[in-house]
């Protein structure tokens, strides 16, 4: 079997886009502000798999963004944030639209959610976006914090100038999560031995869940019972653990429909399946559609 | 005994003339910079301040403060910082001015997060008095309505964070700058000065092993009631209540941290058992140390 490998294509700094304004490998800005729109090159592309976390917000006007081969329109007022993961494409935007965006790294996504005392957990988020309502107060507050954001980052490096920045991401993450998020459930005690295991289970998924789909996999690779471990997972997401393996692989499975535009046959052959009727089988038990309907 | 001016709480502080808030007794903002506010500062009671950072800043007229004794003018864009352990008491002054007091394990935490505690530490027993350039007093006056506004927010999940999250950035932009500004300094450099500054090193060095003024005393070659004189002159109180207080203070932050339990700060601190330890602790804090825990520990900020 052909080993695919995905190359990290960082889209932000490729395809001749000037950022705003950025910290390298950090923080990237971009805004139309000053009349000049920096996301112009992205205009009529193919779709690109960000690694990158995105937080957009649209001040005036309206622009629709294909995300996951779903169509979505960001009217006045509105955020999209979109995860690692994401497959995106920029498709329209009226005349006026004032918006500003921020680009995180992961290096910075990870930092950020331990500032406001969170577990970042890549699995829990890959391949998720959201969309929703800023509150014109909200939104004017968050448009200051982007200014102050870019005043500073303009400034001449200084030692503080990342923490600097994340501090208003903290503020805007929190926002993020109390408005997404509220049911995940990430409140865990780092310390506590049941979440070390939890993510190390998460972790092993990620390795492994083009191959292995049983839940006694997984345990083994552990040293615990499955048993344990279903319940390890309940205590820390509200999901057992087959749900997440099954959900895991559906996702890997539209992203390698999305991003490579691979047959069927292809994907039940790249995700280990014994056959493609099989795989749709599967994906129908998970999504309740079978994979046609994409 | 010391009065317990611990609580700065509205009741103590507050005005009519004054905008206040307080967040959880945590977090307090006091400003009078609204035109609706006159610019007379009537005069406060003498409040002794054991756990907060002071930090004012004035933008126009003239604020008199006395801080332990010493008689301060805080001139136009004057900044003043006054740490944990000192007392402060404001007169009757003409000015407009912005002041924000946070718990100083709190501010401690911020400088280990964003990697400058090594640059500065908040040592207790002292202020600083500097002269800032215009646009940087511009610039914290917008981070200073950053954090009223956040206060003002609706209460929703971690707000303590998003607080903590813009006092990190005020701290950023201030430890940036800090080597720029021109310091007055207060205090003549006499060898009584000399004396003081070496107990309070040999405080921070010994705190854990020694509560008594005679070793200090005997460590600095003087009689405990020069040593006490000396304390009484730069802080007002005498060398033994000074000890107890920074012990407080650092036990304090200990338990904040959340790395150790109160058996282990017990032992930490040679303490000959828990409960002497409990005793102790609550005899100058007020509280016990599981209450203590209760109320400011760094999880209590994430759970609510």
């Amino acid at each position: 079997m052909e080993n695919h490998s995905e190359r990290k294509v960082d889209v932000f700094t490729t395809k001749g886009m000037v950022p705003t304004c950025k910290l390298d490998g950090q923080i990237l800005l971009f805004d139309n502000f000053s009349g000049v729109n920096p996301l112009l090159p992205l205009d009529g592309t193919e779709p690109v798999k960000l690694w990158q976390m995105t937080i957009f917000f649209v001040e005036e006007g309206k622009c629709a963004f294909s995300i996951n081969n779903e169509n979505i329109i960001l009217k006045q007022g509105q955020m999209l944030v979109t995860h690692e993961e994401c497959v995106l494409s920029f498709r329209d935007a009226t005349e006026d639209i004032k918006y500003f965006m921020f680009v995180l790294y992961p290096k910075t996504v990870y930092d950020t959610f331990a500032d406001i005392h969170l577990n970042y957990n890549k699995s829990q988020f890959c391949y998720s976006y959201n969309v929703g309502d800023v509150k014109k107060q909200d939104m004017e507050y968050f448009h200051e914090m982007y200014e102050a954001t870019k005043t500073d980052m303009m400034r001449p490096a200084y030692k503080y100038q990342i923490n600097y920045a994340r501090c208003f991401l903290n503020v805007i993450l929190t926002y993020i999560i109390n408005q997404f998020h509220q049911n995940a459930d990430m409140q865990a005690d780092p310390s506590s031995r049941q979440y070390d295991m939890f993510c190390r289970f998460m972790e092993e998924l990620n390795k492994h869940a083009d191959k292995e789909r049983s839940v006694q996999f997984y345990a083994s690779l552990l040293g615990i019972t499955s048993k344990y471990l279903s319940y390890v997972c309940l205590q820390y997401s509200r999901r057992n653990a087959s749900t997440w393996i099954d959900e895991y692989v559906v996702a890997k499975a539209r992203a390698l429909q999305n991003v490579h535009h691979y047959s069927i046959k292809r994907i039940s052959q790249e995700l280990n399946f014994i056959s493609p009727s099989s795989f749709t089988r599967f994906f129908k038990r998970v999504t309740g559609n079978p994979p046609t309907k994409w | 005994m010391i009065s317990q001016g611990d609580a700065l709480t509205a009741d103590k502080v507050k005005d009519d003339n004054v905008f206040f808030t307080s967040y959880k007794g945590k977090y307090i903002l006091m400003d009078n910079l609204d035109e609706k506010y006159s610019l007379s500062v009537k005069s406060k009671e003498e409040v002794f301040n054991t756990q907060y950072v002071y930090v004012t800043v004035v933008t126009r007229g003239t604020l008199h403060m006395r801080i332990s004794g010493v008689d301060v003018d805080v001139k136009e864009n004057d900044y003043i910082v006054v740490m944990p352990c000192m007392k402060v008491e404001v007169f009757d002054s003409r000015c407009r001015f912005l002041c924000f007091l946070t718990q100083s394990h709190i501010v401690n935490d911020i400088y280990e997060r964003i990697g400058a505690s090594n640059q500065a530490g908040i040592r207790c027993f002292c202020f600083h008095h500097y002269t800032l350039p215009k646009s940087h007093v511009d610039m914290i006056i917008s981070e200073y309505n950053r954090m009223k506004y956040e206060h003002a927010r609706e209460n929703y999940k971690r707000k303590e964070v998003c607080i903590r999250a813009l006092l990190t950035a005020y701290e950023c932009h201030m430890f940036e700058r800090l080597g720029d500004y021109t310091e007055h300094n207060h205090y003549e450099n006499t060898r009584q000065r000399e004396f003081f500054q070496r107990f309070l090193d040999f405080l921070s060095l010994y705190c854990k092993k020694e509560r008594s003024v005679q070793f200090y005393a005997d460590r600095l070659k003087i009689t405990p009631k020069y040593l006490s004189n000396l304390t009484n002159m730069y802080t007002g109180f005498s060398a033994s209540i000074v000890i107890d207080q920074y012990v407080a203070y650092s036990i304090k932050r200990m338990l904040y941290s959340n790395e150790h339990n109160i058996k282990k700060v017990s032992d930490m601190y040679h303490f000959p058992s828990q409960s002497f330890f409990g005793r102790y602790f609550k005899r100058i804090v007020g509280v016990s140390p599981n209450a203590y825990i209760k109320e400011h520990n760094k999880k209590a900020t994430i759970e609510e």
